[in-house]
This record gives structure tokens, sequence and C-alpha cells, in this order.
């Protein structure tokens, strides 16, 4: 059944934005940035299927299929995690260019698209999914106020993770592009990806009994 | 065996209280939940399908409990909350594709003869269909995957009486052949006067009277009154002048 709820999902609840949202990751081309901007429009593309479905009254186009109130949350847990998924999937073609086009330990401003930032950046999602999630199931209506409350966090996490490679000793180590580096980072990709599955299985598992309790 | 059984649904809200709601609908009938704006029509329904969690009760459908057999009682059942005004921007084709789906015993050959009877065009949006036609959609929708029970919130409001009439005598046909049952509500009265077979009305959160339409007229009624002279006369509030100068 979450199959064709996630069908539903792509077919009527996807946002061309947030489509347009995944390929950001050629923002990783850009010269001294922060390239943590890249995930961040991802879940800006998240928000905007939110309030495409909330403004399509898609509650009410759900809540008359043959589906449970949990599966409806699952459905969009699902298309979350393909957004998210696909950005950095599509952003690592981008980040293998650009440790070409710039030099080892080219980005002055923050961390390199190296293997430590999709670690970094499951992490963010993981963030981002465990706080907003929950907050927007709690109505099922406030989407905004949801994303608001939900980027504080993802954004002390941002500008700590952009920190830490400016800190002597770890700096370094989580910052170098060249081949033995990514290997060395290979656990922080591991590590992210895990915490990511963990936080955003107990966001879904939170938010479905959340909605659950709303009434409609 | 009843297609619906509800019995004594409650449903609190700070300002609301639905008490011990229950009815029966049978099989081959059109039964109207009547009321004034605010009586709990809507919450009736929303609770009886779940999608608000009622405090007590129980709904029985098609002689199962519906809680425990939610997905399955949808199966069999089309739901229709207002009018289609869901993805107003996309193609009937498209709400359709994704509908169809969903359901076990969806049959393509009979939507297509629906869409045809009702001369839906499957390439327009849904924004640019009548209020009346999304209402024909929503039934063609629902009667393509053979839904028994047709559960529909205030389906003629805003149309105009010939759309009223015209979607009252499809509601009838509908019902016809005595495997199929609609329970929806409405403040339009006339509407019940041409279709409904059974009555519920509702005020203040709590059933006043569930019965046949003859049955609800013989009970209330002055000689010659309409069904709407009956529910104003039960409902109508006077105001003191004084407190309105």
């Amino acid at each position: 059944m979450t199959t064709r709820i996630f069908y539903k999902e792509l077919r009527l609840v996807l946002h061309p934005a947030a489509v347009l949202f995944t390929l950001f990751g050629a923002m990783l081309l850009i010269p001294n940035y922060c390239y943590y901007v890249a995930p961040f429009y991802a879940t800006l593309g998240v928000f905007f299927c939110f309030m495409n479905a909330r403004e399509n009254r898609d509650i009410w186009y759900s809540a008359a299929l043959p589906v449970s109130k949990r599966a409806m949350v699952r459905g969009r847990v699902r298309l979350c995690v393909a957004l998210e998924l696909a950005m950095l999937a599509l952003a690592a073609p981008f980040a293998l260019l650009s440790v070409r086009i710039n030099p080892n330990g080219g980005n002055v401003v923050g961390i390199d698209p190296n293997t430590a930032f999709f670690g970094l950046s499951l992490l963010l999602f993981g963030i981002f999914n465990r706080a907003f999630l929950p907050l927007f199931y709690r109505t099922a209506v406030k989407v905004g106020k949801s994303y608001l409350l939900s980027m504080i966090p993802v954004t002390i996490f941002i500008l700590a993770a952009e920190v830490l490679v400016h800190v002597p000793g770890v700096g370094p180590w989580l910052d170098a592009t060249d081949a033995p580096a990514q290997l060395r980072q290979l656990p922080v990709l591991i590590g992210g990806a895990a915490l990511y599955a963990l936080l955003t299985w107990r966001a879904a598992a939170r938010a479905e009994t959340l909605f659950e309790a709303v009434d409609l | 065996m009843s297609m619906l059984e509800v019995s004594n649904l409650c449903k609190t809200y700070p300002t609301f209280q639905l008490r011990d709601v229950s009815f029966a609908v049978e099989p081959g009938t059109i039964m109207g939940l009547i009321g004034r704006n605010g009586a709990g029509k809507s919450t009736t329904l929303k609770s009886l399908l779940h999608l608000v969690r009622p405090d007590g009760g129980a709904v029985r459908m098609f002689g199962m409990d519906f809680y425990a057999n939610e997905l399955q009682c949808k199966q069999s059942i089309g739901v229709v909350l207002g009018s289609a005004d869901f993805y107003v921007n996309r193609k009937v084709r498209a709400v359709t594709d994704v509908t169809r789906r969903f359901y076990d015993a969806w049959d393509e050959a009979k939507y297509r003869r629906l869409l045809a009877l009702f001369a839906i065009d499957e390439e327009k949006k849904l924004r640019e269909l009548s209020e009346g036609m999304k209402v024909k959609y929503m039934l063609a929708l629902a009667l393509s995957h053979d839904a028994r029970l047709l559960i529909l919130d205030e389906p003629t409001s805003g149309l105009d009486p010939v759309s009223r009439d015209e979607l009252t005598a499809l509601f009838r046909r509908v019902v016809e052949s005595g495997e199929r049952s609609i329970l929806f509500s409405t403040h339009i009265t006339s509407d019940l006067e041409k279709c409904a077979t059974h009555i519920t009305l509702l005020h203040e959160g709590a059933v006043r009277c569930s019965d046949t339409r003859a049955g609800f007229l013989a009970r209330y009624r002055a000689h010659g009154a309409t069904l709407e002279d009956v529910f104003v006369s039960l409902e109508r509030r006077d105001y003191d002048d004084a407190d309105l100068l």
C-alpha cells in the first residue's frame, strides 16, 4: 500500500521546484562557498511539497482513499527520503569535478565537497527530518512554522560543521580531498548514513503517532 | 445486514459535543443527514470515517467493525467530503490514474462508460469542471470501484437547481438495485424531498430523530407542510429584538 501512496506522492504532491532543487548539487562547483547550502535547498524542496499538498487539500483527497493515516505519513516520509538522497546522489559527480577544479583545501569558507561532506549532509537531513516531520504532523496544517522551527537545529548544525573544519587537528582531516583521506573519512559517511536512517525512522514513527491523534 | 450502523458516537470539542449519535443505513436506501450549520453533520461523517477520533461509540460497516477493518471497508465505500476541490490544477486523467491504483475492484470499462455518460472531459483540469461536474466525477470514481456505500458531505451545496435535480435523480438510480446505499449530509431539504428514503435530524450534536422520511414527516408535520417547513419549525430560533437595537 505504501508503494501506491508513494506513487500518489510522486504524481500529485511532488512540486517541480523540489525536482529542480535536487540538481542544486551543481553548487558544489562554486569556489569558496558554504556547500551545505545545497542540502539546505533539498529541505526547501521538501517544504515546497508539503505546501503543495496542503494547498491542494491532499489530506481530504487521501482521507477518502483506502489508506490508513499512518500509511499517509509513511508515503510522505518516503518522498522526503527520495528527494534528499536524490540530491546527494546527483551532487556526487559535481563533487568529483569540484575537487579537480579546486585544489586540495581550496574552499576557504568551509568544508570541501569530500566524503565527510556527504556524511555530514546525511546527518543534516536526519536532523531536519527529526525536527520537521513531528512538528508538522502535530497539526498537519502548519507547514511554514514547522519548517522555520526545524531550521534552528539545522542552522546550528551547519555553523558547527563549518567551524569544525577550521579547528586545528580535526579540521584538515575533515577538509581533505585527496584519495587516501577519502578512505579515512569513510566512517563519517557511514556514521552519517546510520544517524540519518535512525533519525528519519524515529521522526516517521513519532509523526505517525501524532498524525493518528489529529482530528482532521 | 445494515450497510452502516452507527452506535452512540461521541466526540467532545472545547465548544461542541457530539452526543450518542446512532443511526443505521439499510441496503437500497438514501439516508439524509440534516441539521443546521454546526449541528454536527460533518463531525459525524468524519468520526464515522475515523478522520476524527471519536471518544466513544461503534461503527459497523457491511457487518464489520469499521475501526478494526478500516482499509477493507474503505475499499467498498465512496467518500466525497465537499466537492472535488483538491488538486484543482491537475487534469482529471492524472487524478484518476492515481486513484484507480488504490482499488482492487477498479473497473476501467465502467469508468469510461461513466465519463461518457456524465460528459466529463479527462483532459480538463478539475478547476475547469463545474461544481455539478465535480460531484459527478467523484460519483464516477466511486462507482468505478464498485462502492456499495456512498458517504457524501453536502454534495449538492452550491449547485444550481438543475444540477441538484440531476444529482438527486442520479442518487435514486444508484441505489435502485438495492445493493448500494447513500448517506449524505445536507441542509437543502428540498433535495431530500426528492430522493431521501430515510432522514436523521441532528440537533446540537445529538440525534433528534432518525426514521423513514414518511415516518419523520408523520411525526412532526402539520397537514400539508413540506420537509423544509418541518425543519425550520423545529430548528428556528427567535432573537430578542431589543438586544439587536
